[in-house]
């Protein structure tokens, strides 16, 4: 199966709630060839900034982040992307990052997406998914 | 035991030689008897990896979440950083 882990999903594999035990045996199926994860490059900076609200120590979040990036494939931010998501700004009324995130996933036609965002889990943006054979997972109902 | 030979299997002409000689070498009955076991060998390190990586992961896990705040969850703490992109915080 092809993932998609937005910036929330990353965060969730070193925050001990729900949801977390759903993002480490993806990650730990993906490391035993069952599955392909992927994200974009952009969200190693999100992924940073939550770490740096969280008072989590750079040198901390940088190792998070190496470990992650043995796995997990960090796509390039493209100028597809980028149109792709500044249209679905309006439509879904997203923070530009959610946008990039929800483009970018769809572009690498990724199966499923998991987040832990509430603005990318509302009925459009579900529908939005569906329509393209994308299967959301909500990391606040899985264990 | 069930078993299943193929017998015109196609490899790399290179890779053949090197079975050859395994064979040769008396440490293996067959060229078979190579692949197998190196297939295993290889699937053992694949599965010793990902045990690895998530045992690493884990203790990073434990570390980090000492220094993240617990009334907020991941998507929380992700959105805050969104808002202070666009300056709101």
């Amino acid at each position: 199966m092809r993932y998609y882990f937005d910036a929330s999903a990353l965060v969730k594999r070193f925050k001990p709630e729900k949801g977390q035990e759903t993002v480490r045996k993806i990650i730990h199926e993906a490391s035993l060839g069952a599955h392909e994860i992927h994200s974009i490059y952009w969200a190693k900076a999100e992924f940073y900034v939550a770490m740096r609200r969280g008072n989590v120590p750079q040198k901390l979040a940088a190792r998070n982040l190496r470990a992650l990036g043995r796995i997990i494939l960090f796509n390039p931010v493209t100028s597809e992307i980028v149109d792709d998501a500044s249209n679905l700004t309006y439509e879904f009324n997203l923070h530009a990052a959610d946008a990039v995130h929800l483009a970018t996933c769809t572009n690498l036609g990724c199966e499923a997406i998991l987040t832990d965002d509430e603005h990318m889990v509302g009925g459009s943006v579900k529908r939005h998914l569906e329509k393209h054979a994308v299967k959301l997972i909500n990391l606040k109902e899985t264990p | 035991m069930k078993r299943m030979v193929r017998k015109n299997y196609l490899l790399p002409a290179e890779i053949t030689e090197r079975l050859r000689s395994m064979v040769k070498s008396g440490r293996y009955a067959t060229e078979s008897e190579v692949i197998r076991k190196s297939l295993l060998h290889t699937i053992d390190l694949e599965e010793r990896r990902a045990e690895e990586l998530s045992k690493e992961l884990d203790e990073l896990a434990e570390e980090t979440a000492r220094h993240l705040p617990k009334g907020k969850t991941a998507g929380e703490l992700v959105h805050e950083a969104h808002l202070e992109e666009s300056h709101s915080v």
